[in-house]
């Protein structure tokens, strides 16, 4: 059974038609990686997926291991395995990041009927992960996002993905602003989370994450549809011709 | 329990010969007579009912304070009740250096043992009258010519804190004062007046707690006087949790000579009506303050608070940051003025006022003036106010939190960064487990 089966999805923001028909099925184990020019649709599929008000599907179906995905809160998708990396991470003044992070990943751990874990514990597991995804242990202190430069908001999120441990991690431009250096960070970093377990769909504009983090399928998303598919060369095909050729 | 009572001008005139011929006893002659000067003032300002083309006092009609009989103990007794509250309150004389005045009296029985510093002064005006360091400088601050509540205080003021700190002296422990008013069967009126020394390159942390045993209505009129001398260093924190029916006028006059800090950090958290003003006179070059500020508002409380900075001396400094959370049907206002004097180069200000608002029946008034007469300045300000952020609450669901949960973390972080400007440990988390408490209650 697929993790994801996304069948004819449409969907609107705002009463204007983004999605036109996608259909998705993703397994565990995978990663596939989505593929379009600005304004193709890639995050709204991302934002439709994980919940986000004003975003309506209008016709089609999503499931998730097998439940009616689009009929769920967002927490609820939260809790049953489902994650969200932000393009644009949002800034919190006065809630800092081990707290907000501890109250999401106590939230998972009861719906699993699993003990709450103390500060001090948790403290410990953070500590662990902040130093593998490269994220100094002091920034976990600070107000979330909260004066974090554009690497550290992509580490924050990656932190969060690696202690909520989701069965799908939907990975929204995790490359977009960074350096060569913060990229080859970032694309092992999410290397390492992917298991034979969970799965990756990773949305991105250009091909360069690509050549760490190796896709089993890729797709181009023009105008709403998924045009083509494809292995990882589909995403080299992109780099040199652009993307013209698919609208 | 004994009292008089107060209803009209005439009546305060009459109510106020009564507590003189009572109270008067052993006073000094500058006291009578300031107190004589400052209820004739009264008489002649009246209460400031008339709001058209009032700007100080646009948002706040204390058309009810005006007309209520308020009576005005001359003595009071320690019930149980007031020991109990201060336990609730969980301030521990081990913890502070405490001055408690009960419906505005002294409490030698809940204070702490006078501080055994040379020359350092903690302990109840009541006891100071004829102290030259309160006669040259009670009412000097305060000012009773322009307003009406200050120059009631200063008629009808029985006692309060007196705080002199001599120079080059570090106090460690911090000092509360607490304003307790006390159960009675009519509504009462205190007015209670605390006088702040700092001496040269001295430094203390003074909370200041106004508070009540009951549910009571109840007017707190109080006026705090406080000097900064040169270099000298003060962190005030200013805690309301009045009674839901009570009404409070809190005025706070500050100044600052040469290279003093300030910091006041205040907590609006109760009352029905509460009007605080807080006048900086930045005096003396160098000097800096920052005034920090929160307000919890919910049913149909109404806090206004008004704030004025007077930078009179170049190259000083002031930081205003003031944020409110707002239910039901309340209603807060901020007006803050800054004024930079002509002389005044180089100085450095800003203010900021954010309301966060959890009803559509609340309203948020913000009013900053600027009156700028010099040209080398720096002057910024903000204000805002608006629903909770939606983005965030969705960042917060997204990673599997209650949506109760996320709310009210989203709702206290509104206001954290103003409780952590608190650097004394024992009041701050005295204060966070207020808000929670009072904000719990809202999100009910």
């Amino acid at each position: 059974m697929s993790l994801l089966h996304i069948d004819n999805l449409h969907a609107s923001v705002d009463g204007k038609n983004i999605l036109k028909g996608v259909n998705l099925s993703i397994r565990r184990g995978e990663v596939h990686a989505i593929m379009g020019p600005n304004g193709s649709g890639k995050s709204t599929l991302a934002y439709l997926l994980a919940g986000k008000p004003g975003y309506k599907a209008t016709q089609g179906s999503v499931l998730f291991e097998g439940h009616d995905l689009l009929t769920l809160s967002p927490e609820k998708r939260a809790r049953m395995g489902m994650f969200l990396s932000f393009q644009h991470p949002v800034e919190i003044p006065g809630v800092r990041l081990d707290q907000f992070i501890r109250a999401g990943f106590n939230s998972l751990r009861q719906h699993r009927g699993e003990p709450e874990l103390d500060p001090l514990k948790f403290d410990r597991v953070i500590k662990k992960n902040a130093g593998m995804v490269g994220l100094h242990q002091s920034m976990t202190k600070r107000f979330v996002n909260m004066d974090f430069s554009g690497g550290e908001k992509k580490k924050s999120e990656l932190l969060q993905m690696s202690i909520m441990e989701p069965l799908l991690s939907i990975l929204d431009e995790p490359d977009s602003g960074l350096d060569v250096d913060a990229l080859r960070d970032v694309a092992n970093c999410i290397k390492q989370l992917h298991t034979f377990e969970n799965a990756v769909l990773l949305v991105t504009h250009y091909q360069r994450i690509l050549n760490y983090v190796v896709p089993d399928q890729v797709h181009i998303l023009v105008d709403g549809r998924i045009v083509r598919t494809g292995n990882k060369d589909l995403a080299h095909d992109v780099e040199a011709d652009g993307y013209d050729k698919y609208e | 329990m004994t009292q008089i009572s107060c209803s009209s001008n005439d009546s305060y005139r009459s109510r106020f010969e009564n507590l003189i011929s009572k109270s008067s006893q052993g006073q000094p002659n500058w006291l009578k007579s300031l107190r004589e000067q400052s209820m004739n003032r009264f008489e002649t300002l009246g209460f400031p009912t008339e709001r058209k083309g009032n700007e100080e006092w646009k948002y706040t009609d204390i058309k009810n304070i005006a007309t209520s009989d308020f009576l005005v103990p001359y003595e009071t007794t320690l019930p149980s009740s007031a020991k109990k509250r201060l336990r609730q309150q969980g301030f521990d004389k081990q913890d502070f250096h405490q001055l408690v005045f009960l419906d505005g009296f002294y409490s030698a029985e809940l204070s702490s043992e006078a501080l055994q510093i040379k020359g350092c002064i903690i302990g109840p005006l009541s006891q100071a009258w004829r102290s030259h360091a309160v006669s040259s400088s009670l009412g000097t601050l305060a000012n009773s010519e322009d307003h009406a509540f200050t120059a009631l205080n200063t008629a009808f003021t029985r006692d309060g804190a007196f705080i002199h700190i001599p120079a080059n002296t570090k106090i460690e422990k911090p000092i509360n004062i607490i304003f307790l008013t006390l159960e009675w069967q009519d509504k009462i009126a205190t007015h209670p007046r605390t006088l702040v020394n700092v001496g040269k390159n001295s430094s203390a942390i003074i909370v200041e707690t106004h508070c009540s045993t009951e549910e009571t209505k109840y007017l707190s009129n109080a006026v705090s006087e406080i000097f900064l001398e040169d270099g000298s260093h003060l962190d005030h924190y200013r805690l309301q949790i009045h009674s839901k029916d009570a009404y409070h006028i809190g005025t706070t006059q500050v100044r600052l000579n040469q290279t003093s800090k300030f910091k006041s950090v205040s907590a609006d958290l109760g009352g029905k009506l509460i009007r605080n003003n807080l006048n900086i006179d930045v005096a003396g070059e160098n000097a800096s303050c920052i005034l920090n500020g929160l307000y919890i508002t919910n049913g149909t409380q109404h806090v206004d608070n008004h704030v004025t900075i007077d930078h009179s001396q170049p190259y000083t400094n002031s930081r205003e940051h003031f944020k409110g959370i707002l239910g039901d049907k309340s209603k807060t206002a901020f007006q803050g003025s800054i004024i930079i004097r002509a002389n005044s180069q180089k100085v450095d200000s800003h203010q900021e006022n954010k309301n966060l608002l959890l009803s559509s029946d609340a309203e948020a008034n913000t009013k900053p003036a600027f009156w700028i007469y010099a040209d080398d300045v720096k002057c910024g300000h903000g204000a805002s106010s608006g629903e909770l952020d939606k983005d965030a609450l969705f960042y917060l669901l997204s990673r599997g939190i209650p949506e109760k949960e996320a709310q009210s973390m989203l709702i206290k972080g509104f206001i954290t960064e103003i409780i952590e400007s608190v650097d004394c440990h024992t009041y701050k988390s005295h204060l966070e487990d207020l808000v929670k408490d009072k904000l719990s209650k809202m999100c009910e």
